[in-house]
């Protein structure tokens, strides 16, 4: 430990037994290394809290600029490629496998290598901090897009989620597709994609992590050698108001598929939560409709669900939800069903012996997440952009009791705040 | 990381294979039953795995079991079913933390290799006492009709179901091994005990476990449970022959997408045991394998056709597919761009650049399996059939060899069989593709 420099904020964890290195460097760019050094590959995500929500934002007190739809994923597609070269050749001369992402509320450049870990690392940094936009290699781009955005317009869960959101929230950027439509993308001109690009890619807005067979001292070095200094901004990303109800209750597309498909939301009034109420929110629907509960067999038993039937939380900027989703023959009826079960567990709270059993499996899956470089490294970007703690998510599914459990599912389920979407034949088909 | 592999010989045709690893979180310990595929058998089988998956003797309810393995810390209990060449493998497995990790001090492999036994060794009882209960039986039949009939809802991978179906109709490569629809009224609780029996007996087993749990205990369940079975091990079937092409099929389905989703499928000579297998891996790396492949960089980089346009070849099937998601009026030009990118390599055309990058690719590939406790399990599974175990670093040797040359001459091997196109409907009003109108 001794060896390395003390630029370094040093974390030990004893429920992983994982050591994690922490700093932020004279640019602004905070950083996580988790080395593993019995492992071949490493693994490293430079990532930029800027996503498709980010679409209406001001600089450092100035205007505020609304951009087209699907501008934070064009602008990573058309990254890769520099004025020299393309990113994807340069990594391919070292056999490093790159790859990048946008969602919501980030954008991600990653690559994974089991050799020349640092040129590969230099590529990194080097091309995301060099962009290159030009009518011509943006008019490219966009019959790529577009059949990306075709790709996802054919699968009836992709529908079923957008439409939910739409009943849900009013106004905010998360009704929206990251990728945007054929139309919003053909407003992207390389003057807003500069203008995105030098807001939101301000070192200040972005993060390092590294996990795997790496030395965090050369990781440093390279960084020090590599990441360029620029004026720090202060970026306000802003969100039309929302009220915290849901617009409709229910919402229904015709699609050609066999069985209906559904998503049914919870809303809540988005707040800042605890590492601690996000992991309870996870045993929690767990304990009353996983697998393990009376609920799931029930509903299995009256072929209401099949397996493919699950629950997910939803935590990002102004948007915090639990989504149920599956497949079943009648949503509605289930819908019904779940509320029932709903007032039930507020009234006889939640079984002890059912939320030991999802407490257990939660801290189990917690410790699986630290069995790969990639997710120890995205955890880590995650944190450092989110301000979210891997750490105290293992200990807080070490700890969590019942009491805390029952107190959670109180906010957590408000029956006359959610809305059901549903995706199905036409009914004279 | 093989070094400490331990390989012993439980019952006839039994083989336990453990590699302790400390460096990862979990352990996982897998059952895999190898038999004969046949298209009679598959969706019988589908069943049967689910339903050992279902529910077992001790636990006889689904929640209980379930509430049994998430006990252990979130236990997975995973069951698959996966047709390789002219064989069928069953798995059964379980995935835990080591015990390293659990906060009491408490032991929970030997809990979880006992767990598993029961499920493969002794499954629930009907009221009948005959094996398998009719209600499990009732609820399995119903999601796997689910399961079925939405296979449909991925459009990407129904085409390329429709594609194999249709190629390879009679042979091994072209049975569904997730069963037929068709088939699931013929599947009862006396044709599931009696193959499941007959597997037990017959098949051909191999039992891999990697991770830092104590490997003894379970050598020891599994021994202790296979002198009970009745062991009477059936011949594995020769690999599957090679087909000529005679004429090349295009095949157009239309359907409500907005996409169409267009497959090419070409037979290539070479099956396994045959030595050119990693030839022609490296060869469809080249081709279509990823972000530094002829087709990446062409049909998508250079010509902006589509999203993506990859090709994967099966060395137990002589198969390879290239799929691509384009707009419909653009096909001949993909169709014409995917055959010139593989003439190029035929030809021994391509750049030494593309050629380093995608053996580095492959390289990389054999590399990254020693890091992931699941891949490990999967390398290992798959070799059984293969005849010779050897390890990825052993494979990872085999490619280095490879020459351009021999890259080449797969292509040249490489004969085009069918092109399916799934497209969408025509409007009525305009005879145009709905959708397609505007480009």
């Amino acid at each position: 430990m001794s060896s390395h420099s003390d630029r370094f904020e040093v974390r030990e964890d004893r429920l992983t037994g994982e050591t994690v290195y922490f700093t932020t460097h004279p640019t602004g760019v905070k950083i996580a290394i988790c080395p593993k050094p019995e492992f071949k590959t490493s693994y490293a995500v430079f990532g930029t809290k800027y996503g498709s929500i980010d679409n209406d934002f001001s600089v450092d007190g100035g205007e505020f600029t609304r951009v087209p739809d699907g501008i934070a994923h064009y602008l990573e597609h058309k990254l890769f490629e520099n004025e020299d070269c393309d990113a994807f050749e340069r990594y391919a001369k070292l056999g490093a496998c790159a790859n990048a992402y946008t969602s919501f509320d980030k954008t991600c450049y990653l690559f994974a290598c089991t050799r020349e870990f640092d040129k590969a690392l230099e590529i990194l940094l080097d091309f995301v901090q060099k962009p290159y936009f030009t009518e011509e290699t943006v008019r490219k781009e966009q019959g790529i897009i577009a059949q990306e955005i075709d790709m996802y317009r054919d699968n009836p869960g992709w529908c079923v989620f957008f439409n939910l959101m739409k009943a849900m929230y009013r106004d905010h950027p998360i009704r929206i597709d990251v990728a945007g439509t054929v139309e919003s993308i053909s407003l992207i001109t390389p003057e807003l994609l500069y203008r995105c690009y030098d807001t939101f890619y301000n070192p200040n807005n972005m993060v390092l992590g590294v996990a795997g067979n790496v030395d965090p001292q050369r990781v440093l070095e390279i960084c020090d050698r590599l990441l360029l200094p620029k004026k720090q901004l202060r970026i306000v990303s802003r969100c039309p108001e929302d009220d915290g109800r849901v617009v409709q209750p229910f919402i229904e597309q015709e699609f050609d598929v066999p069985l209906p498909i559904f998503q049914l939301g919870f809303k809540e009034r988005w707040r800042v939560t605890t590492e601690r109420e996000r992991v309870l929110s996870g045993i929690i629907k767990n304990a009353v409709f996983g697998p393990v509960s009376d609920f799931y067999s029930r509903m299995m038993r009256k072929k209401l669900i099949n397996p493919g039937f699950g629950c997910d939380y939803m935590y990002l900027s102004g948007v915090q939800n639990m989504i149920f989703q599956g497949m079943s023959h009648s949503p509605e009826t289930l819908r019904d069903e779940i509320f029932e079960e709903i007032e039930r567990v507020r009234r006889d709270g939640i079984s002890p012996r059912l939320f030991e059993c999802a407490r257990r499996s939660c801290f189990g899956s917690q410790i699986s997440f630290f069995n790969n470089a990639d997710d120890i490294a995205d955890n880590l970007a995650d944190d450092l952009m989110f301000g979210t703690d891997t750490f105290e998510a293992v200990k807080a599914a070490a700890e969590v009791t019942v009491d805390e459990g029952n107190q959670r599912f109180l906010e957590q389920f408000e029956l006359s705040n959610s809305s059901l979407s549903v995706v199905r034949r036409s009914k004279e088909a | 990381m093989l070094n400490n592999m331990y390989v012993s010989t439980l019952a006839d045709g039994v083989t336990f294979r453990a590699i302790p690893e400390t460096r990862f979180k979990n352990s996982c310990i897998a059952v895999h039953f190898y038999h004969p595929l046949s298209r009679e058998e598959v969706t019988l089988n589908a069943v049967l795995i689910s339903l050992l998956r279902h529910s077992c003797a001790k636990y006889p309810e689904y929640n209980e079991l379930r509430r049994a393995a998430s006990m252990l810390y979130g236990a997975d209990i995973d069951t698959s079913v996966s047709n390789i060449g002219s064989c069928q493998m069953l798995t059964v497995g379980i995935d835990m933390i080591d015990d390293r990790f659990i906060p009491d001090g408490e032991c929970i492999s030997g809990e979880c290799a006992e767990l598993l036994s029961e499920l493969i060794f002794r499954p629930a009882m009907g009221d009948d006492g005959k094996m398998f209960r009719e209600d499990d039986l009732e609820v399995t039949l119903r999601n796997a009709e689910e399961r079925i009939r939405s296979r449909v809802n991925d459009k990407a991978e129904y085409a390329a179901h429709r594609c194999t179906a249709i190629m390879c109709e009679g042979e091994p490569a072209g049975i569904e091994p997730g069963g037929y629809l068709e088939d699931l009224p013929g599947v009862t609780r006396e044709a599931l005990a009696a193959a499941w029996k007959k597997i037990l007996s017959t098949a051909e087993v191999e039992i891999v476990m990697v991770g830092g749990a104590d490997y003894k205990p379970v050598e020891r369940i599994f021994t202790r449970e296979f002198k009970k079975t009745d062991r009477c091990r059936a011949k594995l079937p020769e690999p599957p022959v090679y087909r000529e092409v005679t004429e090349v099929r295009e095949i157009t389905e239309r359907m409500d997408v907005q996409q169409s989703k267009m497959i090419m499928g070409m037979r290539i000579p070479i099956i396994e045991p045959d030595d050119r297998t990693m030839a022609a891996r490296l060869m469809s790396l080249l081709f279509g394998g990823g972000t530094t492949s002829l087709l990446f960089n062409n049909v998508r980089e250079k010509l902006s056709l589509c999203y993506y346009c990859s090709s994967a070849y099966s060395r137990s099937s002589g198969l390879l597919f290239v799929r691509s998601g384009i707009e419909e009026s653009n096909f001949q030009k993909a169709v014409d761009e995917i055959k010139r990118q593989l003439a190029i390599i035929a030809n021994n055309e391509f750049t030494d650049d593309e050629f380093n990058a995608s053996k580095l690719f492959a390289l990389s590939a054999f590399d990254n399996i020693s890091d992931s406790i699941g891949s490990i399990e999967q390398w290992y599974a798959v070799q059984h059939l293969d005849g010779c175990v050897r390890t990825p670093q052993q494979a990872a040797e085999r490619m280095k060899a490879v020459t351009r040359s021999q890259v080449a001459e797969c292509a040249s091997l490489a004969r085009l069989d069918t092109v399916y196109l799934l497209a969408p409907e025509i409007s009525e009003e305009s005879g145009e593709p709905e959708g397609g109108g505007e480009q």
